[in-house]
């Protein structure tokens, strides 16, 4: 074991020596996918083959976190559609062909945001409706207008993306008249074992998607040519673009060599096979002849039991628990410092219940659209997930602060003023060490808490043990996210348990 | 001789309800005396008026012959014993660090324990036994006395009393007066003490003279004899004929008179 960690402190020290060789590297992120995965993978290895530092940042929240962090220069690089820009991000009606939309964007961006897109990459990746095949046989589902008229007798698994999107259901909705019985949000690790079993009867996909093929489903020909041409592309920051042309000139080396065909089958073994992400961008680089980072890796593909795999897994868990440790520890620390002064001032205040109240409001914001109002102001990372977490972890620690004082043992006070203590005094001996058991209930609240909410900081490239959740939800991997969800839960009972021993530390005699 | 305590045309108003209507009342240096009353009488309020727990809204309230306005109030506190109602005693402190309280903010002696010892002492609990126990485990009796020594620990001049004995059954109640009454005897300078009741039986007990309030004014104030014999309103003689108070009554005091 500590041969181990001797070689993991030599191979830390040796990549820090290395980095400080060259200039910053180039900040390569995906989206929150298996498609977007692999591509960034790629974008990497093909960087590192031609003698580029590359800081891997994959997974950041989604379409918003991921363009929001490029505009301010987190991150110099993302895989991106043409579709969603000219959608999502310009706002503009789906129109055109798909060379006409790739020339709206590229004029576009680097006009009003300042980044730009490379050369498409060579494969468009559409929505994709699918049903199940005997389904489809039985109602003859061959098109959308096939679906549109017994839309009203199906149910519809849709992810929450393309649920609010203007390029999904309601545009969707719109053009084919479409009208579904029930619809319900599922995350894309769910919707196809939800299709598969017949809870649900309708599911949007990626045309690319590795996992429609694993199943017995049927995709729904788009016969109004509702869904614009989304052709992948690298879109890239304005730093990199100027400053960086080899980088640039590396990644355009992939502008135009991956057709639907080859995608459709890295994304297979990556989805449906689980064939480390590494890898297969490796095989894929190779095969292109870009000579891709020689990668050690058994191409297995993912049958092993969890236990195995967290035993293959655990050097990598033991530096997630550690960083989850940090985050944990680092925010509950500042939150404690914030949230116990800042109940004691309030105590003393009129005005505290708003206040306190605004602090537990900060606590029902979606994590999400927390981190990502943060990206403008902090980037992404550990501090905006420092940040985050701290204000997620103020409210227990505020309220019981400020209850656990108000209301400690009035007379005990009364008779501790009436003896000649002074405030202060009364605070340190006397409220403080009363309030002392509600304020560590709401410390082990607020820690508790933490431990799940900062599995959300890998949705801004802070790492953690949401890591391996995050992809694994994306790629579909029970195994990836127990590896990520089962240390979480235990770091949480352990923490807890920590806590409960400080506790009977602090708890006064009574 | 200037009074112990004495309260000068106090006014004092919680919001619309006046508890002290422009109250006067002097009290002797080693004087006992129980003020008495219906709740809303102003009892509690006077009393808290003397450590400045409460500020009058105007006139003046004079300890040792000085306006309680203008002095340092935490020393003030610090010179007066107070014993309210459920004891008040810190529970996340042992006996002996309740009763050491006001000793450890005045730092007044380098003998504290052995003065905490001494006060537990004189109101009847075995320092070795108690010193160690928390306030949970002491029984109703037992913590009120604790109270009292923590109260009397710094050998302050002037005792305050809320209802000390009000939450007692009838055996610790009688148990504790008589304890009290002989501890005042005891004590080698004289104390001034303030006892709010609302026990007449335990006023005539224990006090050397009996304010009788309400709202916010002295009714009259006086021994027990005189209030007894010459009631100086209606309401004084109601007071007294409701808690059947009688002759009968007095005799404790008599003993107590002979004893000084």
């Amino acid at each position: 074991m500590r041969r181990r960690w001797l070689a993991v402190v030599a191979i830390l020290s040796a990549r820090t020596a290395l980095t400080q060789s060259t200039a910053a590297p180039v900040v390569v992120a995906s989206k929150p996918f298996g498609e977007s995965y692999l591509l960034a993978e790629m974008f990497a290895q093909l960087l590192e083959a031609r003698g580029i530092r590359v800081d891997r940042r994959p997974g950041l929240g989604a379409t918003e976190l991921a363009f929001r962090a490029l505009r301010n220069g987190a991150i110099d690089v993302y895989p991106e559609y043409t579709g969603t820009g000219l959608l999502v991000l310009l706002g503009e009606p789906p129109k055109g062909s798909a060379t006409e939309v790739y020339a709206r964007v590229a004029e576009e961006f680097p006009r009003r945001f300042g980044v730009r897109w490379l050369p498409p990459l060579g494969f468009e990746n559409t929505y994709a409706i699918a049903v199940r095949k005997g389904m489809a046989d039985s109602l003859g589902l061959g098109t959308l207008s096939d679906l549109a008229r017994v839309a009203s007798r199906l149910r519809a698994g849709l992810t929450p993306d393309f649920i609010g999107r203007a390029d999904g259901l309601p545009g969707l909705a719109k053009a084919y008249a479409i009208r579904f019985r029930d619809v319900r949000a599922l995350f894309p690790a769910v919707k196809y074992r939800a299709l598969d079993a017949g809870e649900v009867d309708v599911v949007d996909g990626y045309s690319t998607d590795g996992l429609i093929a694993r199943y017995d489903f049927r995709v729904l020909r788009d016969d109004r040519a509702f869904f614009p041409p989304y052709e992948a592309a690298a879109l890239i920051g304005s730093r990199l673009a100027r400053t960086n042309p080899a980088a640039v000139a590396a990644l355009t080396e992939l502008s135009g060599r991956l057709d639907v065909e080859h995608m459709r089958r890295l994304n297979r073994r990556v989805e449906a096979e689980g064939t480390p992400i590494a890898a297969v961008a490796s095989d894929a680089l190779d095969e292109l002849g870009l000579k891709g980072r020689t990668v050690v890796t058994s191409h297995e593909a993912r049958r092993t039991g969890i236990v195995e795999y967290l035993a293959s897994e655990r050097a990598t868990l033991l530096s997630r628990m550690l960083r989850h440790l940090l985050l944990v520890g680092a925010s509950l620390a500042f939150a404690i410092l914030i949230g116990v002064s800042l109940g004691l001032i309030l105590e003393r205040s009129s005005r505290a219940e708003p206040v306190i109240r605004s602090v537990g409001v900060l606590q029902t914001l979606p994590g999400i659209a927390l981190l990502a109002f943060m990206i403008p102001v902090l980037g992404i990372g550990v501090v905006p997930a420092l940040v985050a977490l701290v204000l997620y972890s103020l409210y227990p620690i505020v309220r019981n602060t400020f209850t656990g004082v108000r209301d400690a043992d009035p007379s005990a006070v009364d008779a501790a003023r009436a003896l000649g203590m002074t405030d202060y005094q009364i605070l340190r001996q006397v409220r403080l060490p009363l309030a002392a058991p509600v304020i560590m209930a709401g410390i082990r609240t607020a820690a508790v808490i933490d431990v799940g909410t900062a599995t959300l900081a890998a949705f801004i490239g802070a790492g953690g043990l949401g890591e391996p959740i995050v992809s694994g939800l994306a790629l579909s991997d029970t195994r990836m996210i127990l590896s990520g969800a089962i240390p979480a839960a235990l770091l949480a009972l352990a923490v807890d348990a920590t806590l409960a021993g400080v506790e009977r530390f602090v708890r006064p005699s009574r | 001789m200037t009074p112990a305590l004495s309260a000068v045309a106090v006014v004092k108003r919680f919001g619309s309800t006046t508890a002290l209507d422009g109250l006067s009342l002097d009290i002797a240096e080693g004087e006992c005396v129980a003020l008495v009353g219906e709740s809303g009488s102003g009892k509690t309020t006077l009393l808290r008026s003397f450590n400045a727990l409460v500020r009058p809204d105007s006139g003046s309230v004079i300890v040792a012959g000085r306006d309680t306005a203008t002095v340092d109030v935490i020393e003030l506190r610090r010179s007066i014993g107070y014993v309210p109602q459920d004891g008040g005693l810190l529970p996340h402190w042992r006996v002996g660090r309740n009763v050491e309280l006001v000793l450890r903010l005045t730092e007044s002696r380098d003998d504290i324990a052995a003065q905490a010892g001494a006060s537990l002492q004189m109101v009847g609990l075995d320092p070795a036994v108690f010193r160690t126990r928390w306030p949970r485990e002491l029984s109703g009796g037992q913590r009120q006395r604790v109270a009292i020594a923590r109260a009397l620990a710094a050998r302050p001049r002037v005792l305050l009393l809320d209802e000390p004995f009000g939450a007692l059954d009838a055996i610790s109640r009688a148990d504790l007066q008589q304890s009290f009454a002989a501890l005042r005897v005891t004590q080698t300078a004289p104390m001034t003490a303030v006892l709010v009741t609302h026990d007449l039986h335990e006023a005539f007990l224990l006090a050397d003279r009996i304010a009788v309030l309400r709202r916010g004014r002295v009714e009259q104030v006086g021994a027990a004899e005189d209030l007894l014999a010459r009631p100086a309103t209606e309401y004084v003689r109601e007071l007294l004929a409701r808690a059947r108070v009688t002759e009968a009554d007095l005799a404790p005091l008599a003993v107590r008179n002979e004893t000084r």
